[in-house]
């Protein structure tokens, strides 16, 4: 059963006179699911109005999935550099005492290779459980292609 | 003399072993674009030809996008950077790990489905089509092209050199570069040695892509990928544990004893010297490299010579000689060592003398304060007295590596050929295990390699290759080094073949059948792709024959001016149905000049190609906040886009 998944007007048209169209907004996000969305999705409480068409589901989960990778990396900004800076640098060592972890020095093991397996399960998650499956169209070099090669068989065939 | 023999037979071995390596990695090459060249009948040709007909799958997606974005610096320049400041290196490459998912995933999807719509074959294409504006496409085309054919010809004199480190211990290799004319020897300033492998390797490279097109440049990027990661994960365990053998601390086992050696560590003082000749009944020959002990006892000192010096009885001394003084006692004894096995090449203590020594410390990691400078942070540094890494530039790789690498027009034209999303989320998880695979664990490699390795600041470029060497012939292994020094030339051959694709597509689609003769026939394009192709390859391997001074800079230069260039113009593009074409080639136009402003303030006060920082700010990041800025701006200050254009690229058409 494919969800109920409500899209956003367009919020900026250069109308024909030229002026710019403002639609009325509301939270519209983009639904979980893995399935195409038709026209028959189109919740029944959608604004009623000529102009209100449904953006891609392409583009919706898309924006919604880059800004999720986005601030992964901005959080790995944000943890990889103060926890190297703050454990791993300007300290005056002792090289007997000085820490390791598994023979790296401790505040590259904590500032780098523990985030990075971090990351690896966040890449993880995000292509197996958080990205959508969309339909990405066909180029008319596909059609092409697709109709050469079965043109191809069919004389292989013959 | 024995050892030096001793030194000399193993080069040959692996020298041998290389040959054989290449050539068997040159016949896999060019088999697969035969292949390709078969998949461009029943095609669109265009399409076949520069963009695989959208059809690729996970294996030749994820790694032809893993292997481009790995250049001949990542074998190379980076394992020479790991060798000279240590274990900062780690957080020099930290934004690594999530790479993979910034530049796959944030355009990925979005960038396919758009490039469908317009049908389009290049960026180029999706930029003027999106906006349906040719000047865009113009502009586009103009700097792509421009920072396009710089990077070539840095590329192919990276590519040569790197054949020439591993076909110089080949006495055939030598002798017939030493044999050819002197008027092709005077067409290059590089040398002779240098001017054959420029030749081997561009004429490959640009055979197999004319040739095979998209499908061989990724079909190859595979096998190359491959070879990348196969050799690293061999060198891992060989590396900790012969590393780990030779550093014997008190504490630990394996890579920690490594790590507590290289907190002993004092980097090397560097100068020169005059170098004199004990005897001059007979001519001498100080080969590059060798090592010489000065004094006795606690003074005793151990000095390496860089260079090669043929000293006669008419000449008996070379004065301003490069010299390095190792400093560190544990690497005095490890170099005493290899000496004795043989595994370094000469000792020239007794031979000649040293003079005149004019040797200074590194401007940070010397001095008692700053002890272990190779296990802290920032590293040691030779000319800069904040250390190889301050936190400023930290976060300027973060951007760099991560967003610089998500606004590559050679990473983007591959989003453009992955055949669905299904694809995509497994390339991702695929590239992001494969990175990981790589670059953390060559980290580790390098800083072994300077337990196992003393002394090779004089010449880190060839770090790779020799630690290849070194570790494959102590366990008895050397025909293995062939394979583990391939990955090198394999990393720059398959960048080389996707810019020089990206340089044809850019002329003969966006130039020639979009503007001159929309009309051209199959034939007509089909001749011009590969002539172009052709003439592209060969323009930038004449330009590598005299090449210009800061090729690496040159590299950092374009990769980043790409991205300051094309990531804000292509994500408003992608994500803003508001964006319009002005608004886009405001932000393309402003990246490129901020970037390029800040090396022109560098060049001219004196720098010459390093940048100037502000505030210790790399230029990508000004690029990118400018281009980003102006791009909103003028967007907003301009008339909004085409309502059916709007709804072409953003909305369910019924």
């Amino acid at each position: 059963m494919n969800s109920i998944t409500p899209v956003p007007p367009p919020r900026f048209f250069a109308t024909p006179s030229g002026q710019k169209y403002n639609h009325p907004t509301r939270s519209f996000p983009a639904g979980p699911t893995r399935s195409l969305m038709s026209s028959s999705d189109i919740t029944p409480n959608a604004p009623d109005t000529p102009t209100a068409l449904d953006h891609t589901r392409v583009f919706l989960n898309s924006r919604r999935e880059a800004i999720v990778i986005f601030g992964a990396w901005f959080v790995a900004l944000c943890w990889s550099v103060p926890y190297c800076y703050i454990n791993g640098y300007g300290h005056q060592i002792d090289p007997e005492t000085f820490s390791t972890t598994l023979g790296i020095p401790s505040w590259l093991f904590g500032g780098i290779l523990l985030p990075w397996i971090a990351a690896d399960l966040f890449t993880t998650w995000v292509c197996f459980f958080f990205m959508q499956d969309d339909e990405l169209g066909t180029a008319g070099d596909e059609e092409g292609h697709a109709a050469a090669e079965m043109a191809a068989t069919e004389g292989g065939v013959a | 003399m024995t050892g030096l023999h001793l030194n000399l037979l193993a080069a040959g071995d692996s020298g041998n072993a290389v040959l054989w390596t290449f050539l068997i990695y040159m016949v896999g090459v060019f088999v697969i674009a035969g292949l390709s060249n078969r998949l461009l009948k029943n095609r669109d040709f265009l399409s076949e030809y520069f963009l695989g007909s959208r059809g690729l799958g996970v294996w030749a997606f994820a790694l032809t996008l893993a292997a481009t974005s790995s250049s001949g610096g990542s074998f190379m320049g980076f394992p020479s950077k790991i060798y000279t400041h240590g274990w900062s290196l780690g957080l020099w490459i930290g934004s690594y790990m999530v790479v993979p998912i910034c530049v796959m995933g944030i355009l990925g999807k979005r960038i396919n489905e758009v490039a469908r719509t317009a049908e389009a074959i290049t960026i180029p294409d999706v930029l003027r089509d999106r906006f349906r504006s040719v000047a865009f496409g113009l502009v586009s085309v103009s700097l792509i092209v421009f920072f396009m054919t710089f990077n070539l010809i840095a590329q192919f004199k990276g590519g040569s050199t790197i054949l020439k480190t591993l076909l110089g211990p080949i006495d055939a290799f030598t002798s017939s570069a030493a044999s050819l004319p002197d008027w092709i020897g005077a067409m290059c300033s590089q040398g002779n040695e240098y001017l054959v492998c420029l030749v081997v390797f561009g004429v490959a490279v640009i055979v197999y892509t004319t040739y095979g097109g998209f499908h061989a440049v990724v079909w190859t990027d595979v096998m190359q990928g491959v070879v990348m990661v196969v050799g690293v994960l061999i060198m891992l365990p060989l590396a900790i544990m012969q590393a780990g053998d030779v550093a014997k601390t008190d504490k630990g086992a394996g890579l920690e004893q490594v790590t507590r050696a290289m907190a002993k560590m004092v980097p090397p003082r560097k100068g020169t010297a005059t170098i004199t000749a004990v005897s001059t009944d007979q001519d001498i020959v100080v080969p590059s490299g060798s090592w010489i002990f000065v004094g006795t006892g606690e003074s005793q000192k151990l000095l390496k010579i860089k260079n090669r010096y043929d000293l006669t009885a008419s000449e008996p001394s070379a004065t301003e000689a490069e010299v390095w003084e190792i400093v560190t006692p544990a690497d005095i004894v490890q170099v005493r060592r290899r000496l004795e096995s043989g595994s370094e090449r000469s000792n020239v203590t007794g031979i000649v003398t040293i003079s005149d020594e004019d040797l200074k410390d590194y401007a940070y990691g010397a001095k008692p304060e700053e002890a272990g400078s190779y296990v802290t942070g920032p590293g040691p540094e030779r000319e800069k007295a904040n250390g190889f890494l301050p936190v400023s530039l930290a976060i300027s790789f973060f951007f760099m590596w991560a967003i610089s690498g998500t606004g590559q027009p050679s990473n983007m034209v591959r989003l453009m050929a992955f055949k669905d999303t299904i694809t995509l989320r497994r390339s991702i998880f695929t590239v992001a295990i494969y990175y990981s695979a790589i670059y953390f664990p060559l980290v580790i490699i390098f800083c072994c390699a300077r337990v196992l390795m003393p002394g090779m600041e004089s010449e880190p470029d060839r770090i790779m290759p020799q630690m290849a060497v070194e570790l494959t012939q102590n366990i008895g292994m050397g025909w293995l080094a062939g394979l583990l020094i391939a990955a090198p030339f394999a990393a720059v051959m398959s960048t080389v073949d996707s810019f020089l694709l990206m340089i044809s597509s850019a002329l003969v689609r966006d130039i020639y059948q979009r503007n001159i003769n929309p009309e051209a026939e199959e034939k007509k394009i089909k001749t011009l792709s590969y002539v172009i192709t052709m003439v592209a390859g060969l323009g930038a391997l004449f330009g590598a024959m005299n090449p210009p001074e800061f090729l690496q800079d040159i590299i950092v230069y374009t990769g980043s001016g790409l991205a300051a260039c094309f990531l804000a113009a292509v994500v408003y593009a992608l994500y803003w149905p508001r964006s319009n074409a002005q608004g886009c080639i405001a932000a393309m136009t402003s990246g490129f000049a901020a970037h390029l402003s800040l090396y022109l303030i560098g060049f001219f006060q004196g720098n010459g190609f390093s940048p100037y920082r502000p505030l210790g700010i790399d230029p990508i990041l000004v690029g990118l906040a400018a281009s980003f800025v102006i791009g909103f701006i003028v967007t907003l200050k301009t008339p909004p886009p085409p309502k059916d254009l709007v709804e072409k690229y953003f909305y369910e058409t019924s």
